[in-house]
């Protein structure tokens, strides 16, 4: 029985393979583990990596679109990113994007907007701060150019994160 | 900062290019996948953006 036959129960005991058996043994044990043999088996929890790893890669990631992947070596990489995510960002504010500020407004969806886009925005790292710092203050006006703006400005930041989560990957071990 | 006023075409094929970028590199794990990633990526942002473009020409009336 191959793993994905395996992760479409109900079947016997008798039909999984030696290692599969085994666990399906131990799970017998208890009564309320029968139930168990009719869920997909997951995979073993890997243990975290230490925080001296992957954190410095991870926060200059965040600071510096790329950051992360010329700490790590990964040159090209982080060339094509930093170029990338910067370029998406300047052409944001040449639109003249607006900037989300975390606030309340009187619906619900609208204040999930503000809070996302927001943090969007903060994932751009010092780009985003030093726009903040530079006093840039763009208002949220009616316009094509301006949406797509601040729509540039968030997705930068969202592909930061990306970039952050495969530095994150290449510093313990899981990718090249 | 100058300002810049693009057409949505160019702004949408700009955010395609970009995103591609990103997508490819961070996608796959040598050169080469990364490289067809990106424009399969890419191509289908096009394909998107003509599709919806359409969607809505004609749904607009």
């Amino acid at each position: 029985m191959d793993r994905a036959a395996l992760a479409h129960p109900p079947y016997t005991i008798a039909e999984a393979p030696g290692q599969y058996q085994t666990r399906l043994k131990l799970r017998l044990r208890k009564p309320r583990d029968t139930l168990k043999i009719l869920m997909p088996f997951r995979k073993a929890k890997q243990p975290t990596p230490p925080l001296n790893v992957w954190a410095p890669v991870v926060a200059l990631a965040w600071l510096i679109p790329g950051g992360g992947h010329l700490l790590l070596k990964r040159y090209s990489r982080a060339a094509l990113l930093a170029f990338a995510i910067t370029a998406m960002y300047l052409l944001g504010l040449m639109m003249r994007g607006h900037l989300f500020q975390p606030e309340r407004a009187p619906d619900l969806l609208t204040t999930l907007l503000h809070y996302g886009g927001f943090i969007g925005d903060l994932c751009a790292g010092l780009l985003y701060l030093l726009t903040v710092w530079l006093g840039y203050a763009q208002p949220d006006v009616p316009g094509a150019v301006h949406d797509y703006g601040a729509k540039f400005l968030v997705t930068a930041g969202l592909l930061n994160v990306l970039a952050m989560i495969d530095a994150y990957e290449i510093a313990v071990g899981r990718k090249d | 900062m100058p300002k810049v006023s693009l057409t949505h075409f160019e702004a949408a094929l700009l955010f395609a290019f970009f995103t591609s970028i990103v997508l490819g590199v961070v996608g796959k794990r040598n050169d080469r996948d990364r490289l067809r990633y990106g424009l399969y990526c890419f191509a289908w942002f096009i394909v998107a953006l003509f599709g919806l473009g359409w969607v809505m020409f004609l749904g607009h009336g």
